[in-house]
């Protein structure tokens, strides 16, 4: 009876109320709760600023020498379908996409809501960007796949005709319905007009520069693009709300933009930067000198001189480091380790590690003032450019002269307000033409080539560090340039160098041990360049530019157009056989 | 000598007399055979009835009385008791019946002799009413009369226990009650206590008059009583598979928790401890491999479900058994979360006896299991760096200055370890010869167990408290950490009425682990260079030093505090002459963890002016969990007998609600260090808390039918609802069902029962559920974060962001576990030679895992499905003998025994149908390493050229060339390139090379005693598991990176053009880290490490004074007793200094040298 009993109470409890076995959540939110407001948006859109980031080296490109990354391992042939990593960030097009099929649901101001509608555009584009100039094809998603949806998840690469197209719409989207920021360290219109400029040039020049590669599956024509980068340049210059900042320094206005010396929220030259802090969120950018990043000759040598003529061949084939800085470009020293320079932290001038970097080393972007940057690897909370209107001036007069349109008045409210803040001669029409610089940027179909050369040179100094040139020598189809050994300072054959600048020997650098004087101090630091752990040689045996082992040991091809793009991983195509390899990756 | 002497013991049933009380006095049950005295003595009705009822037939021709006894108890349940040296049993008789009384029988075969019988119940006692001794008259005059009661180690009184004055013939037997009496006992007697199957017993009579005792058994297992689901069983009676432990197992082994000590003692309970550190949880695991999206064994204390942390918090000495329900038959009673077994937690009861204080201390002394050995001289160890970064660094880079000048001297002992950098002057440049790992550690760790338990009962309340106390130090010479663990423990039984009793079951435990907040890791005394120093020429720490023992003496410490509150209260009532018994239980778990933590900056010089800051935040951090669990029960339990049907119900409901969140705060710039509290700082505020709650509502029965002991059926179900899945999927019914054959009970057996003396095939099917996934795994939630874009809004910060839910599956329910158990448990040799076997055969289907892999455009995780199914097979094998013989007059008990286990888990479906090595595939087997074939190194430049191209697995190619040293690839497929595997149908140049998972567990343990002293060893292994080094300093040295140091079997061992024929590849810097290439890293057979190890986990030794001389201070028990742990290892693992269990890096395992002592009074 007892047995029935209890059976009967059993009965009970399961038939009736379920709420204790209901259970919810008590500290997420259900999807069905959220969108509601112009604050829920907001809130979401905070984390596409997390896909923004400011570059604060070159690494890899012709402007370093030692670390060049996964360009070695590509050029050597060990890059391989089955082991290569990566293809796509469909984890930030799905929260994208996620977000641009709900936002519409939120009540409140109509400009508000498609003001946070346009940051998911230009997420959505930035992000697709970066997979465009990796891939060239990749399927475009304009909105969450689910786990259902065979025909989305199978589909094939999408052309690039299609994405880029795609890219621009969000793009253009975003100019539309973005707005004035009352902080530069949020997305406005301007930084948007930025990036579709940046977008469009690079575009607009790659599919002038890879005209007829198979598999580039285009069929706009490069001034479709040129003439878009032109007009959003435009846009941007005719704000009026930017300008080139000078407080009339040119030893300082320059550099400061990168290193903590002016405040770049109110800075007119700044579109958008991003806010470091002090504990909170910080970078590595003290690592810029030594650390694995030497900078190339071929950088150094692109500098000017003050009065905007190039420096020959023949003068930098025999300058040793003590006088490079002569009378050059005043970017070149706030860009550019220099004898005597003084590390903020340090009380004697920094001596570089010559072996490492080749003896030349980068400066822009060190904090200026010792403070806690120096208190771990990464420490230094110096805010950083992310947009600004150099960039846009360069676009414009780069775009323009490919277009073959570029004037004087274009190079004088472009070009020459860079050189003006640093006080270098100007730019005019026609000049003459630098045959290194020439050598570097081959294949130019411009008849406005001469500009051009100019023009590219002065991107490369006033973008220098900045992330600008790996992408500039992809679209130019520069890839030929990484199977030329990179070189570093010269070192005459007495094999004597002051870095420091102080009147000093600090390496005594040869071939032979027995060629060291008896008498060197103590302090002298000797590189033998046949000795086993040498990492470097001398161009001419016991002089010459300093020139990488590594490099000797196996430089490797550049296979064109096959490494301008990466292939998708193996086991992406067994997954979606739809996938197939392009440009000889299979 | 009058002595009681039983001729055989046979196992017998008496299920239908225990009465209708199984569950009241369900701690009845806890005893061995001997609880046949008390029943047949308490119910004498039935006995008589047993008589009548049972017929017998026996036909034998010139055979002794000896043998027809053995015949009668073989047919039937009787078994007779008789004076040894009275009864004649030797006669030859001849008998011939046919379904006649035993009465009858009796009655022929001692016809004409003097002998009489009494039946009672079962027992039959034969005297030879001609041959009783004379009682020895008194002789000396201060005598008196002695009294008492006898009982078992549980409580049961023991009838038939011949207690006599020693040396006297003064002696008789106790009573059906247990009781004795002897009159004319001098105080300076001692009285003698002894019964078969029982440890003989020395009491000094001194100035009592009233002695109770009680005994031990000396040989186990003869009729173990194991616990169950909700409910005790015989062990001849089980027919699931059930492993179980008692304390005497677990006692004395100086751990900090218990699963230290059950390492090994259960074959197929398969533990590991991952790490050394005294607040490690271990992972337990029963039969291996279960699900892939989980396979934690139910752990279930005292009746209730817990989680492991709140196991290794208990008291290891309150622990009475600890059972392992390992088949679906045994665990489908706790219904879907048992599908990968049940760990049953058994604490000691409160004791029938009177008054008893135990208290055990002990004191060990612990030091790390393995030391690395270091190259320490600077020239060699400079010269292996600068090799092994070939290509990236020179000396300069490494060093400082380019200088060997300096570094041979230093290594000759002419110049300092540290002095200024002569091409620097700001900075100094190190050559020292520092182990830091040496440095770190004292010469051993201190331990410390206490524990003091009271136990007893008055006329109606029975109760046991203990209290413990613990303290582990760690190894460590600066900064060291501190465990403490308290635990309190009281339980009440008290009858209310005469069938009513409640009873309560409460513990309260804390612990407090205290350790420096920036406790250097153990890796990093590992791979500091040794040519770092520790301090300046100036007393102040170099980076390093600050690194390593600043931070961990200045830097802070975290303070943990775990405290939980365990509350157990039910009542039993019992009905129907306790045919009915039905028990209520409410439990109420409350726990709470504290964390408080403040850093310190601690500073360090690099120059002789340059002052740095290390962690140069002051910050101070403040977390708390809070867990809390309701559970409810209510069963009732129904036996009933007649003729030899024997049946047993049990029908229960049970609920459960678990809640836990956790909070936790964070604030920087701390106005002091000496008070580190949040509401004294002025940073930034970091808040966050997280909280998770589930609940499931049960119903269970379980039906247990035998005949005669003979054949045992039991069938189980359970049906289960719980919160972690949506609503129509949330309830699954699991049943299941065993049986067993006693086949010794048949007739026909009878002519082996001299060899075997048990012998039961079972058989068990089950199909039980499993839920193990998030709590709501089922619901889309959108989680909240913070970005790391510092960003105006409110206010311009790090702004909380919500991030996109992922996608949940549909339909989401349980996974079914199937699991068909076949084994055996026997005896041989009156039991002295025991064991069981099983095998099994676990199949899970339905897995929740991802239903397969989707592209990668997905852009998040694939939903969970109920889509693979996975099958475990293994079996497991327990034998154990035991025996004891005289040896110089006493008696010498030892024991043997073994246990050995496996398991291997296959997929059996998987939605991969191209076998993409990525993922799992239908046949995979759970463990497989696909590696490369490697014979050898490479010897010249033109064997490199030769070869299939390696240029995938070059490390950073162009820095380092391949050269002769490296690695040989096997090109198996001779298509001139080494190439991964991608698909199984395409694999390259791989192939299987071994398997990573732990088999044939061991374990083995030997103990004896004699004279007092007690001896017991204990061995646990794994005999075959394979491992292949990851990336680190541990196996690879100095090809991790050059940063690391230079060890001696590296530097011995490593192919250079002298010493070609090394294990070890050249020495070449990142060729074993992941960054690139990672050419050392791509599995091989060269390298593949045979990870098998075998344990001496414990020795010990005790020694117990004999009773007769601590009566006299009126102690019952005082033992010393010195034991050693994880004393001796062996491994297969090449590279010395790695320990088998422990991960590199992490707080290395000890072993130890305790002392202790053990005292009853």
């Amino acid at each position: 009876m007892k047995k029935i009993y209890s059976i009967f109470i059993l009965a009970i409890l399961f038939a009736c109320n379920d709420d204790f076995l209901q259970r919810f959540p008590q500290t997420s939110i259900a999807q069905e709760n959220f969108f509601k407001s112009t604050t829920d948006l907001r809130t979401y859109s905070y984390q596409f600023y997390d896909y923004l980031g400011a570059s604060y080296m070159d690494r890899p490109s012709d402007n370093t020498t030692v670390e060049k990354g996964g360009i070695q391992s590509l050029m050597l042939g060990s890059v391989t379908a089955d082991n290569a990593g990566g293809w796509g960030s469909w984890g930030t097009v799905r929260a994208i996409n996620f977000f641009l099929d709900n936002y519409k649901k939120a009540q409140g101001d109509a400009g508000e809501i498609k003001k946070y509608g346009a940051m998911g555009h230009f997420a959505r584009a930035k992000c697709y960007t970066g997979m465009v100039q990796t891939y060239s094809d990749v399927p475009w998603y304009s909105h969450v796949v689910k786990d259902d949806d065979t025909e989305m998840l199978f589909k094939p690469r999408d052309t690039r005709e299609l994405v880029v197209d795609s890219i621009i719409a969000d793009l253009e989207f975003a100019t539309a319905n973005l707005t004035n920021e009352s902080s530069k360290a949020l997305l406005s219109k301007w930084a948007a007009y930025t990036e579709l400029s940046r977008f469009c040039l690079y575009e607009g020049t790659y599919r002038k520069y890879h005209s007829g590669e198979t598999d580039l599956h285009v069929v706009k024509s490069a001034d479709y693009f040129l003439n878009k980068a032109v007009s959003a340049a435009e846009a941007v210059m005719k704000s009026g709300n930017f300008a080139i900042s000078s407080k009339g320094n040119p030893g300082e206005d320059y550099g400061d933009l990168f290193n903590g010396g002016t405040e770049l929220n109110s800075n007119p030259e700044i579109i958008m930067y991003i806010d470091y802090e002090d504990d909170k969120r910080e970078h590595g950018s003290r690592l810029v000198l030594d650390f694995e990043n030497g900078i190339s000759r071929t950088m150094a040598d692109s500098y000017l001189y003050m009065n905007g003529s190039f420096v020959p061949k023949s003068v930098t084939d025999v300058t040793p480091l003590e006088q490079v800085f002569e009378n050059r470009d005043p970017r070149m020293k706030q860009s550019l380790y220099f004898p005597g320079y003084i590390l903020p932290s340090d009380p004697i001038p920094y001596k570089i590690s010559i072996n490492k970097t080749g003896g030349y080393g980068q400066i822009k972007f060190i904090p200026k003032v010792k403070a806690k940057h120096w208190e771990g690897f990464y420490s230094c909370y110096t805010d950083l450019p992310l947009y600004r209107y150099a960039e846009v001036l360069l676009n414009y007069a780069e775009a323009k002269a490919e277009l073959g349109q570029l004037s004087q008045t274009d190079l004088d409210k472009t070009i020459n307000l860079l050189r003006d803040r640093v006080g270098v001669g100007h730019l005019f029409m026609n000049p003459p033409i630098d045959p290194v610089n020439e050598a570097i940027n081959k294949g130019i179909t411009s008849k406005q080539k001469a500009e051009l050369l100019e023009i590219r040179r002065e991107r490369r100094v006033e973008l220098f560090a900045e992330g600008f040139r790996y992408d500039d020598m992809m679209r130019w189809k520069l890839g030929k340039i990484f199977e030329q050994p990179q070189q570093g300072i010269y070192v005459p054959s007495s094999g004597m160098v002051d870095v420091t600048g102080d009147g000093e020997v600090d390496y005594f650098i040869s071939d032979s041990e027995s060629k060291k004087p008896a008498d060197l101090p103590d302090n002298v630091s000797v590189l033998i360049t046949t000795s086993d752990d040498s990492p470097v040689y001398l161009e001419n045996g016991n002089y010459g530019h300093i020139m990488f082992k590594f490099e000797q040991r196996g430089i490797g091809t550049f296979i064109e157009p096959k490494y301008y793009y990466r292939p998708i991983p193996t086991s992406q195509m067994l997954l979606n056989t739809n996938l197939k390899q392009i440009f000889g990756w299979n | 000598m009058f002595n009681l002497y039983k001729y055989k013991l046979m196992e017998k049933k008496w299920f239908n007399d225990e009465g209708p009380s199984r569950s009241l006095f369900k701690w009845l049950r806890v005893m061995r055979l001997t609880v046949l005295f008390l029943l047949t003595a308490l119910i004498h009705v039935s006995a008589s009835v047993y008589s009548q009822q049972t017929k017998l037939s026996i036909s034998l021709r010139n055979a002794s009385v000896k043998e027809v006894l053995t015949q009668i108890e073989n047919q039937s349940e009787f078994f007779f008791l008789y004076k040894n040296e009275n009864v004649d049993v030797n006669r030859i008789v001849n008998v011939s019946i046919k379904d006649k009384s035993v009465e009858d029988l009796l009655d022929q075969i001692f016809k004409g002799t003097t002998v009489s019988y009494e039946v009672v119940n079962r027992q039959i006692v034969l005297v030879d009413n001609g041959k009783s001794s004379p009682v020895a008259p008194p002789s000396q005059p201060q005598q008196k009369p002695i009294s008492g009661k006898v009982t078992d180690s549980s409580g049961v009184t023991l009838p038939g226990v011949s207690v006599s004055v020693k040396g006297t013939t003064n002696g008789c037997i106790t009573d059906s009650d247990g009781n004795y009496s002897l009159s004319n006992v001098p105080g300076t007697g001692i009285l003698q206590f002894s019964f078969v199957g029982m440890k003989t017993q020395e009491v000094l009579v001194a100035n009592r008059t009233k002695i109770n005792v009680t005994l031990s058994p000396s040989i186990e297992n003869i009729d173990e009583v194991v616990v169950v689901g909700y409910g005790t069983q015989k062990k001849s009676n089980l027919t699931g598979a059930v492993q179980q432990v008692t304390s005497k197992e677990l006692e004395n082994r100086t751990v900090i928790n218990v699963g230290q000590a059950l390492q090994g003692l259960i074959p197929n309970l398969n533990i590991s401890i991952p790490n050394g550190r005294a607040n490690t949880t271990p992972n337990m695991n029963i039969r291996g491999m279960g699900s892939l999206s989980g396979n934690e064994p139910l752990i279930v204390i005292d009746g209730v479900p817990s989680t492991m942390t709140e196991f290794m918090a208990i008291n290891p000495n309150d622990i009475e058994n600890v059972s392992a329900l390992m088949d679906a038959s045994s665990a489908s009673i706790y219904g879907a979360r048992a599908a990968f077994g049940v760990i049953l937690v058994t604490t000691k009861k409160a004791s029938t006896n009177e008054m008893q204080v135990t208290f055990n201390s002990n004191v060990s002394f612990r030091r790390p299991t393995v030391l690395p050995d270091y190259i320490l001289d600077q020239n060699i160890v400079m010269k292996a760096k600068v090799d092994a970064s070939g290509g990236w660094y020179n000396l300069k880079d490494i060093f400082g200055i380019s200088d060997w000048d300096y570094l041979d001297q230093v290594t000759k002992g002419e110049a300092p370890q540290i002095k200024v950098n002569p091409e620097d002057p700001t900075k100094w440049i190190t050559a020292g010869r520092t182990n830091w790992y040496k440095e770190a550690m004292r010469d051993f760790g201190v331990t410390q167990n206490h524990n003091v338990a009271v136990s007893g009962s008055s006329s109606k309340t029975r109760y046991y408290l203990s209290g413990a106390y613990s303290r582990q130090e760690g190894v460590f010479k600066y900064g060291n950490d501190i465990f403490d663990k308290y635990n309190f423990r009281g339980k009440t039984d008290f009858d209310v009425t005469k069938w009513l009793t409640i009873s309560d079951n409460v513990s309260y435990n804390n612990d407090y682990f205290d350790e420096p907040s920036h406790g250097f890791s153990i890796y990093s005394l590992l791979n500091t260079p040794t040519l770092d120093v520790i301090k300046n020429p100036d007393g102040s720490w170099t980076k390093s030093g600050a690194t390593i023992f600043g931070s961990t003496i200045e830097g802070g410490r975290i303070y943990t505090r775990n405290s939980r509150f365990w509350g157990s209260f039910s009542a039993n009532a019992n009905f129907f002459d306790k045919m009915l018994s039905i028990t209520a239980k409410a439990t109420f778990l409350r726990g709470n963890k504290e964390l408080k933590n403040i850093w310190i900056p601690v500073q360090y010089k690099t120059g002789p002016n340059v002052i740095e800051t290390l962690n140069p935040i002051l910050d101070a951090q403040r977390d708390a969990c809070s867990d809390r669990q309701n559970v409810f029960d209510l069963y009732a339990d129904f036996t009933k007998s007649f003729n030899q049907h024997n049946f047993h119900v049990l029908v229960g409901y049970n609920q459960e609600y678990r809640y836990s969140d956790w909070f936790a705060s964070n604030r920087n710039g701390l106005i002091t260090s000496s008070v580190p509290s949040i509401s004294l700082a002025t940073g930034d505020k970091i808040v966050n808390e997280s909280a998770t709650d589930w609940a499931t509502r049960s119903g269970f029965f379980r039906l247990n039918y035998d005949f005669n002991g003979k054949y045992l059926f039991e069938v189980n179900g359970r049906y289960d609802g719980t919160s972690r899945f949506p609503k129509k999927d949330r309830f699954v019914f699991v049943p299941s069902m065993s049986m067993g054959w006693n086949i010794t009970k048949e007739n026909f057996f009878a002519q082996f029962s001299n060899v075997v003396s048990s012998l039961k095939p079972r058989f068990s099917y089950g199909v039980l559920g499993n839920q193990d996934v998030d709590a709501y795994a089922y619901l889309a939630t959108m989680g909240a974060g913070t970005t790391s874009s510092i960003l105006p809004g409110d206010k311009t910060e790090q702004q909380t962001t919500i991030y996109a839910p992922g996608i949940v599956g549909n339909s989401l329910t349980w996974e079914k576990v199937k699991t068909t158990n076949v084994g055996v448990d026997f005896g041989f040799l009156r039991n002295r030679l025991s064991g069981t076997f099983d095998y099994y055969n676990r199949a899970v289907l339905d897995m929740l895992t991802k239903s397969k892999t989707l592209p990668s455009v997905l852009g998040t995780s694939e939903p969970l499905a109920n889509a693979a199914n996975l099958v475990t097979k293994g079996w497991e094998l327990s034998l154990t003998w035991k025996d004891n013989f005289k040896l110089l007059n006493s008696d010498f008990n030892y024991s043997v025994s073994g246990n050995l286990s496996d398991s291997r888990a296959w997929i059996t479906k998987y939605d991969n149908p191209d076998g993409r090595l990525s993922d799992y595939y239908a046949g995979y087997e759970v463990g497989t390493i696909w590696g490369y074939q490697v014979n050898g190194l490479f010897q010249t430049q033109e064997e490199l050229a030769n070869h299939a191209n390696q240029s995938q697995f070059w490390t950073y190619p162009g820095k380092v060339t391949p050269g002769p040293g490296d690695i040989k690839f096997e090109d198996l497929n001779g298509d001139g390139q080494i190439r991964a595997a991608n698909t199984i149908y395409d694999m390259q140049d791989q192939k299987k090379i071994g398997n990573s998972r732990a088999r044939y567990n061991v374990g083995f343990r030997a103990a004896f005693d004699w004279k007092g002293f007690d001896f017991s060893m204990f061995i646990q292994g794994v005999l075959k598991q394979d491992w292949y080094p990851s990336a680190g300093y541990d196996f690879w040295g100095l090809n991790y990176g050059p940063w690391g140091n230079l060890q001696r079997y590296q530097y011995e061992n490593s192919w250079t053009p002298e010493h070609t024929d090394a294990y070890l590849p050249r020495i070449k810097g990142y060729a074993a880290s992941t960054w690139s290439g990672a050419e050392m890293l791509q599995a091989n057979t060269r390298y593949l490490q045979n990870n098998a190890y075998l344990r001496l986990r414990n020795i010990s030794l005790g020694y117990s004074l004999p009773a007769v001389l601590i009566q006299k201070v009126k102690l019952s028990q005082l033992r010393f007793f010195a034991s050693g742990d994880n004393l001796l290892t062996w491994t297969g693992i090449k590279v010395p200094n790695i320990d088998p269990e422990t991960s590199f890096g992490d707080y290395p395992l000890q072993k130890m040298i305790s002392l202790g002592i053990n005292v009853k009074f």
